[in-house]
């Protein structure tokens, strides 16, 4: 058992003798283990791969195509826009299927289901610290401050778990009743890809469509985190704003739909 | 004095309904919303049943005859139909073996894992931790990944986490009992009857007529989603028979 692992049983053993917490983490601790590791270098390769990602794009956009030039640090720019979307995208495709992969718990004991999206979430936030973990090594490596912002992350992260969250619930409900929807979901994500500034300034978008770049969340999340995590520029304070008041609704809308249809839905199962 | 029910079950009814496959995405969108348009075939009618606290009560019948969809209902995994009343007094558990077991961790870490499905908290677990290990007979062999142990290692593991469920009404489907070699089903015998029978209320869906006719109080024998109560089960396996 990884140190981490040890850490959070030795801390909740201690402190919290409250079954539900428990098995939150449990749960959460053997989710992101079969997702990134499973033997006794897991951790090790939990980082080892992100590590590798920045080394790739440093190579490929400043040495080769030498993107360097007009955006400062490429590379760091890039893995930090990457690091909040690929979670968005794997806690929202992979957590489509959690009624499924975690019906042997609804159908045998009692608890809250909306435990199930906990769990999910902080498993894949989990693996988003080990990336964040990585990109922090990479400024080092590359001697860039940090954003003077950095302590306003944490309102970004909350944007992005309600967001998240919101979305894993709403398709969670529709994947066993249309089973397009995971189609219709991997076509929006590539869409969102190209529509929330992660190759490019998503300053660009919001002034050529401010329409686009307030009605898509995720603009404003990439745009925060950088501002928080890279640059040393001012926040978009408006956009972070309307990202959070957003991921809330929809965090409101989608648990109304859970109290009203999960029940139905797992019949369906 | 008045009787302390652990269950209260009353016009139960449950229907399910299933959609057309044949349906366009926007149909099966509208059908979603107003839930029309789907064929309805109801497998559970007009069940009334009363569990006593400290009662075993015993389901029968048939396959297909709503002993799992009774089970799940009690649970609150599904909804029955509007009009049914379902009262549950006390913590409930579906108990089965290996709930949640993951073949890649050792015994030590599923029994972490499984003991806070079933209800305990990581301190409870590394109290009983070497009760469990010394039960399962599995003392050599608790930091091996138990994608390693043989079938009947993985059951007397499961058996011995079981043992510890926190809960005050039990639901058994099917087969939960005596596992393993001769010695140690009598052995898992004993602590069943010990643990898990004793002050606990327990609903057991058997197809076993001898669990049925050794431990139940009383039976509710299920055909075709109506219910019989019986409160002699030699009478409910004699019915059950003639079916």
């Amino acid at each position: 058992m990884s140190i981490f692992s040890r850490v959070g049983d030795l801390y909740l053993e201690k402190f919290s003798h409250n079954n539900r917490l428990e098995r939150i983490w449990k749960l959460a601790q053997v989710d992101f283990r079969k997702r990134y590791y499973n033997d006794k270098f897991g951790l090790l390769w939990a980082l080892i791969n992100p590590l590798t990602q920045i080394a790739i794009y440093y190579f490929v956009f400043t040495k080769i195509f030498q993107r360097g030039g007009s955006i400062p640090n490429f590379a760091l720019y890039l893995f930090c826009g990457l690091i909040v979307w690929i979670a968005f995208s794997q806690a929202t495709s992979t957590g489509m299927r959690i009624l499924y992969t975690k019906k042997y718990l609804i159908e045998n004991i009692q608890f809250n289901w909306l435990d199930l999206y906990y769990t999910h979430l902080i498993s894949i936030s989990i693996g988003m610290l080990f990336n964040f973990f990585a990109y922090f090594i990479g400024l080092l490596i590359m001697g860039v401050s940090i954003g003077k912002y950095w302590y306003l992350f944490p309102i970004v992260f909350l944007t992005w778990y309600l967001l998240s969250f919101a979305i894993t619930i709403i398709l969670s409900i529709l994947r066993p009743v249309f089973d397009d929807i995971a189609h219709i979901w991997k076509i929006l994500v590539m869409i969102g890809f190209w529509i929330s500034g992660i190759f490019f300034p998503g300053e660009a978008i919001v002034e050529m469509y401010p329409l686009l770049g307030f009605a898509n969340p995720f603009l404003g999340i990439i745009l925060n985190t950088r501002a928080c995590l890279l640059e040393q520029n001012e926040l978009f304070a408006n956009l972070l704003a309307i990202n959070f008041l957003f991921s809330l609704v929809l965090l409101l809308i989608s648990l109304f739909a859970f109290k009203k249809y999960s029940q139905s839905v797992i019949e369906k199962l | 004095m008045t009787e302390e029910f652990a269950i209260t079950i009353e016009n139960l009814n449950k229907s399910f309904s299933s959609f057309d496959i044949n349906a366009s995405f926007t149909e099966r969108l509208i059908n979603f919303f107003t839930i029309k348009n789907e064929k309805a075939h109801k497998v559970l009618c007009d069940i009334n049943l009363n569990v006593s606290k400290g009662e075993f009560i015993g389901i029968i019948g048939k396959n297909g005859s709503g002993k799992s969809t009774l089970l799940k209902i009690i649970l609150g995994a599904i909804k029955p139909d509007n009009g049914s009343k379902i009262t549950t007094n006390g913590k409930l558990i579906r108990l089965a073996l290996g709930i949640g077991f993951d073949v890649n961790l050792t015994a030590r870490d599923n029994i972490y894992l499984n003991g806070t499905i079933i209800g305990l908290t990581l301190k409870e677990i590394g109290d009983k931790i070497e009760e469990i290990i010394e039960f399962a007979e599995l003392q050599d062999f608790v930091d091996t990944p138990i994608r390693f142990y043989s079938s009947g290692m993985k059951s007397k593991l499961s058996f011995a986490i079981a043992l510890h469920a926190d809960a005050e009404i039990i639901l058994i489907d099917e087969f939960f009992g005596a596992v393993g070699d001769n010695a140690f089903k009598e052995k898992s015998q004993k602590a069943f009857e010990e643990n898990i029978l004793k002050g606990k209320t327990i609903v057991h869906v058997s197809h076993s007529m001898k669990t049925i006719k050794n431990h139940c109080d009383k039976v509710l024998l299920l055909n075709r989603g109506r219910g019989q109560l019986f409160n002699d089960p030699m009478q409910a396996i004699s019915t059950y028979k003639s079916l």
